[in-house]
């Protein structure tokens, strides 16, 4: 509560669109889920939480569209990130399931995603690197606290 | 939510209302790729690639932009060199995504197959030059982005009427020494096997700049010879099983003889090593493969020899081609090498389809009715003095 208070005194533009650090902490916890569920890249999480914030400052994401925005995040992250040939309909389901959002809107919201991030998909190491780090990070306190984010 | 999509409804661009498209150029597994031009502002020419719209109602669930499509245009997004096809826009309509593109009038391919064709006689050393050291500037570049292009060959190498090359098709271009990617994907074996490295021949799966140079070796050896240097019959491809290249092998072996432990000290730690004993034992015959293409200059033989050299850590890279003294010698290469010369080619022929707008295409039948050999009046007419 304090933190979400905190948040909101330094982050008004966003507590004015009706996102708190909770939600969005949250979905990013759902990303991270996905991947692991997926045995997908960890990087792959945190290019799409790259996509994600971009989307945030440049205010398109709301409090309605952050969860469709965010699964759209993950799932062009794991386009162009991953390497092997990954089921790509099988990690959309699990993305679906995840983030509460039909296949459906997922790729509606796709091209509109892409576009808003200016077509722009690979992540400079400089922007990536915290969020990689930050997430190694999280995955130790899923392990030793097994806190499972609450939907 | 309803208001946005409304907002977004208006803003949706259709392609036809900004570009008139004037012809079909090619299609491949991807798509199909269009000449454009704009309908409003400055009168300049366009190539859209269209990608396969998703089919509806197929048994395999959709999955929205291809992996292709998002790779290439996030790719293609980063990039601005002059030597590199520029992205201008993207648009979705007609459930596909369209790359907007720069045009470019010929592609090496359709150039030497002009020269072999209907000229009959070599491209001038000047314009040789010119195109090699735009390729190895275009290459150079990507590799100081760490990006591989990964499927150099003549006819994805585009250039222009007056002769300024375009590195095009990033379809298979990958990023390389990002954070935690592995660059060799399972089943797929990338690069066209004329234009392969010996690397990737023996199974590594370790893709680097140095198999980009190989392949720019190749199509410097190309366009003096004006037919591949090593034109192997490809093995094909088997239950994902990936087949050893044993006729490629043999010809790059023909010309560069049998590479010994000193020129590759680390072969023996190929995968497919042992595929090299079937064969018999060549000498190295480059000096008079080069010699009957009839170029003297021992600086560009020298310059083939660090392209074409077995070990990839050995290889010429992008940057140190570029400062070749090949470069340096007479004659130098040029920005514009056909605006120069005074050199022109046909232009590309289009072809009609169900997309093109029907006036152009009337127009363009026209044309090709008035000349059917060259496509363009004055287009066979060649003039190289002053070589």
């Amino acid at each position: 509560q304090e933190l979400n208070d905190h948040f909101r005194e330094t982050h008004p533009e966003l507590y004015a669109v009706g996102l708190t650090l909770d939600q969005i902490r949250r979905l990013r916890a759902h990303m991270l889920r996905v991947t692991r569920e997926q045995d997908l890249e960890l990087s792959t999480a945190a290019i799409g939480w790259v996509y994600f914030e971009k989307l945030i400052w440049k205010g398109y994401v709301t409090k309605d569209n952050r969860k469709l925005v965010a699964a759209v995040c993950l799932f062009l992250a794991l386009k162009i990130n991953e390497s092997r040939e990954v089921p790509i309909s099988r990690s959309l389901q699990a993305i679906q399931r995840r983030f509460e959002v039909s296949a459906k809107s997922i790729l509606d919201q796709e091209f509109s995603v892409f576009a808003e991030l200016g077509f722009s998909l690979w992540v400079p190491r400089r922007e990536f690197m915290p969020h990689f780090l930050r997430m190694f990070e999280v995955l130790g306190l899923y392990r030793t606290l097994k806190v499972e984010p609450s939907t | 939510m309803e208001n946005y999509k409304r907002k977004r409804e208006k803003q949706r661009v259709r392609i036809r209302t900004k570009y008139e498209i004037i012809g079909f150029i090619s299609s491949g597994t991807y798509g199909r790729v269009y000449k454009a031009r704009p309908r409003e502002g400055p009168p300049i020419e366009l190539a859209i690639k269209k990608f396969k719209p998703e089919r509806e109602g197929e048994s395999r669930p959709s999955t929205g932009i291809s992996q292709s499509a998002c790779r290439e245009i996030g790719l293609c997004r980063e990039l601005h060199h002059e030597n590199i096809v520029e992205l201008c826009e993207v648009v979705m309509d007609d459930n596909a995504i369209h790359m907007v593109m720069d045009y470019a009038e010929f592609d090496l391919l359709s150039i030497m197959q002009h020269h072999t064709q209907h000229l009959r006689k070599p491209l001038a050393e000047l314009v040789v030059k010119s195109i090699l050291w735009q390729l190895i500037n275009g290459v150079a570049y990507l590799h100081a982005n760490l990006i591989l292009q990964r499927d150099l060959k003549p006819a994805n190498i585009m250039i222009t009427s007056s002769g300024v090359v375009k590195v095009g098709d990033m379809g298979l271009a990958r990023v390389f020494r990002r954070p935690f990617q592995t660059l060799y994907n399972g089943d797929k074996v990338v690069v066209t096997v004329w234009y392969r490295a010996p690397e990737l021949l023996l199974g590594s799966r370790h893709y680097t700049t140095a198999i980009d140079m190989w392949s720019v070796g190749c199509i410097f050896a190309e366009m003096m010879a004006l037919r591949p240097i090593f034109k192997g019959e490809e093995v094909k491809m088997e239950k994902k099983q990936i087949p050893f290249q044993r006729g490629q092998v043999n010809k790059i072996l023909e010309v560069l003889g049998t590479p010994s432990k000193e020129q590759w000290p680390t072969i023996e730690l190929m995968p497919d090593f042992q595929h090299m004993k079937q064969f018999r034992h060549y000498a190295n015959s480059l000096k008079s493969w080069y010699a009957n293409t009839g170029h003297k200059s021992e600086l560009g033989f020298q310059l083939l020899s660090s392209l074409l050299e077995y070990d990839p850590e050995k290889r010429i890279t992008a940057a140190d081609a570029l400062d070749h003294p090949y470069f340096r010698e007479d004659p130098k290469p040029v920005r514009h090498p056909f605006l120069e010369q005074n050199i022109s080619y046909p232009k590309r022929r289009l072809t009609l389809d169900e997309l093109c707008d029907s006036k152009q295409a009337q127009q363009q039948q026209q044309q090709q009715r008035l000349y059917p050999e060259s496509g363009m009046p004055g287009s066979s007419a060649i003039n190289t003095t002053g070589q």
